[in-house]
């Protein structure tokens, strides 16, 4: 079967330092991956990479066996979709027409899609639980609420890659548990997904497969219950407290005084 | 991935979704034609006005059919006039709405990237020049020295602010504002100097161009403003659709399949050409590139798409009206104001009471 994503050897750094270091990750279709990493470690740089915003100094990254730089913008933009960390530029966009504009890969910037692109805003919206804020200004809206709004917007495109950047940071249970809904959905249809997360737990709950960055390279890459023990979470991510829960370890933060 | 097909399979629901779809946005294409026809028609009834009200008046079968001396007035006076306005008003509206899109500032005017200072600089280097060398007043391709080098200070400026302000072929927007502030300043203290230097009337040429007029072009800086100008709307209007995505932030465009350094290096082209032009032959007209993009944004939504070429089409009509009422307005007193003065006095106090309005206090 061709990789969805396919970073082989990449390496990549901003200015003189590196960054990342001989990544190699592999990700089939409908598969979901957490992307896990102590901050800075590196996890938004290389979804970066893999979206082909950024080009890598060494290695190759491809998508269904095709390299991104041979790609396009707009042939990338079809293929990949990125729902980043921070929202976008606010100007008096209403919700709708932020949803909308996640047409212009596939309809062309011009388009507003006509019937078939407004049913698909509206069918992206509906699954992600928006769709009765269509008209709303985003100003008014809060951060769950446009994380939930770039989630629709990418899947307007229907990509074969999506790529979330801390799709859960500060939503309530409610909230992360519709995304991680939608994310599984959207696997089911055969879209391969990389998630940045901070939180271990959601992760060995939710995801059959981790792969953790640390110092710029890949330490470990499998199934969450071997790869997140005491010794190895307490290594990546910091002094933790790991207590036994009947689904394997949850760790919570050790707080000293 | 499928193309869109506008009888896309149903899913159950999407029936019920569809009403609600279809005002997901204030943009259609449908619409912008609509609003186009509308905003021509707006423009093609304020160049008519404007060309037949005037200190004479005109019967109008004379002025039409160019008879007599109403039809030299309406034909090789007004209409040039008009038309002139009519061409800075376009430039500099399209170029203002284009680039509050770019840098993602909503105060960020045509003369953000240095494009005045460039232009006063030029101009100020021209007639002093002229002044002091004592050469000829016959430029190139007919130009006046002034006009030729205010344009060629307009373009340089642009291209030193982009050269300041981008790293590897990147537009860095907060840099570019400054870099394009700090030009200005520079400029302006360059025309001081050449101010002193200057006989009093020469001096004061060069003030009154600066102030921003619309005098009585002739035939030739006609045709090259109007070329650049339309030549810059059309550019414009073209990348607007790229530039409603590049207004949510660069990597957000990138994601969405914008070619970023590409469409930025147009986008600062264009603008560069259509406000060098207007500042070349009409001066700073100030005011007028940041109140009619605004007043559309509050009309339509922020969506480019719109903005930008009605911004063109209404920016000529505002400019030729605002360029009339004030031929008309001080005709008792026997002289004529500046354009450039006019444009804020009307749009000034138009633009707080709006603004006021919208952020839904006492007006």
């Amino acid at each position: 079967m061709i990789a969805r994503l396919e970073l082989a050897g990449v390496s990549f750094g901003y200015g003189r330092g590196r960054c990342l270091q001989a990544i190699d990750l592999r990700l089939e279709p409908g598969e979901r991956v957490a992307l896990l990493g102590a901050n800075g470690a590196g996890k938004s740089t290389l979804l970066r990479l893999a979206a082909g915003l950024r080009r890598p100094f060494l290695g190759e990254a491809s998508i269904e066996g095709r390299p991104l730089r041979q790609l396009g913008p707009a042939d990338l933009a079809r293929r990949i979709a990125l729902v980043p960390q921070e929202p976008p530029v606010e100007r008096g966009l209403l919700a709708g027409e932020l949803v909308g504009l996640g047409l212009a890969p596939v309809a062309g910037s011009w388009s507003d899609g006509g019937r078939g692109g407004r049913l698909r805003v509206a069918r992206a919206m509906e699954r992600c639980g928006v769709l009765d804020l269509a008209g709303r200004a985003l100003a008014t809206l809060s951060g769950g609420e446009l994380r939930r709004l770039l989630i629709a917007r990418a899947l307007v495109r229907e990509p074969a890659l999506l790529l979330l950047d801390e799709p859960l940071a500060s939503l309530d249970l409610g909230a992360q548990g519709q995304i991680l809904t939608l994310a599984r959905e959207a696997a089911e249809r055969g879209t391969a997904l990389l998630f940045a997360l901070h939180d271990l737990n959601v992760a060995a709950r939710e995801f059959e497969r981790c792969v953790v960055l640390a110092g710029g390279r890949i330490v470990a890459d499998g199934a969450p219950a071997e790869l997140l023990t005491a010794p190895s979470v307490a290594a990546w991510f910091g002094p933790n407290e790991a207590c036994p829960s009947d689904r394997g370890l949850c760790f919570f933060p050790r707080v000293g005084r | 991935m499928t193309p869109l097909d506008p009888a896309e399979a149903l899913e159950p629901g999407d029936a019920a979704w569809e009403g609600r779809a279809a005002s997901f946005g204030r943009y259609a294409p449908a619409r912008l034609l609509r609003l186009l026809l509308w905003g021509a028609a707006g423009l093609a009834l304020a160049l008519f006005a404007s060309a037949l009200f005037g200190g004479v008046p005109l019967r109008l079968g004379d002025a039409l059919a160019g008879r007599g001396p109403d039809g030299a007035i309406f034909w090789s006076l007004r209409l040039p006039r008009v038309a002139l306005g009519a061409i800075v008003g376009a430039a500099l509206c399209a170029s203002g709405a284009a680039l509050q899109g770019l840098l993602q500032n909503p105060l960020a005017d045509p003369f953000v990237l240095g494009v005045s200072g460039g232009a006063a600089a030029g101009g100020a280097v021209a007639v002093l020049a002229v002044d002091l060398l004592g050469l000829g007043e016959r430029g190139i391709l007919g130009l006046s020295p002034r006009v030729a080098l205010g344009f060629a200070g307009a373009l340089g400026s642009v291209a030193v602010v982009r050269a300041l302000a981008s790293r590897s072929g990147r537009l860095f927007g907060a840099a570019a504002l400054l870099a394009g502030a700090v030009l200005n300043a520079l400029a302006g203290a360059l025309v001081l100097l050449a101010e002193l230097a200057l006989a009093p009337a020469r001096a004061q040429e060069l003030l009154f161009w600066l102030q921003g007029n619309l005098g009585y072009p002739p035939p030739a800086l006609l045709w090259l403003a109007g070329i650049g100008a339309l030549a810059s709307c059309v550019l414009l209007a073209l990348l607007a659709g790229r530039l409603e995505l590049l207004s949510l932030g660069e990597e957000e465009a990138a994601q969405l399949g914008v070619d970023v350094r590409g469409t930025t290096r147009w986008v600062l082209a264009a603008c560069a050409l259509g406000v060098s032009a207007a500042v070349a032959v009409s001066g700073l007209i100030g005011f007028v590139g940041l109140l009619v993009p605004h007043l559309l944004q509050m009309r339509l939504g922020p969506d480019r798409r719109l903005v930008v070429p009605l911004s063109a089409l209404w920016g000529a009509a505002f400019l030729v009206l605002a360029d009339a009422a004030g031929r008309l307005t001080f005709l008792p007193l026997g002289f004529e104001p500046p354009v450039g003065a006019l444009t804020a006095l009307l749009g000034g106090p138009l633009f707080l009471w709006i603004l006021r309005r919208e952020l839904g206090g006492p007006a």
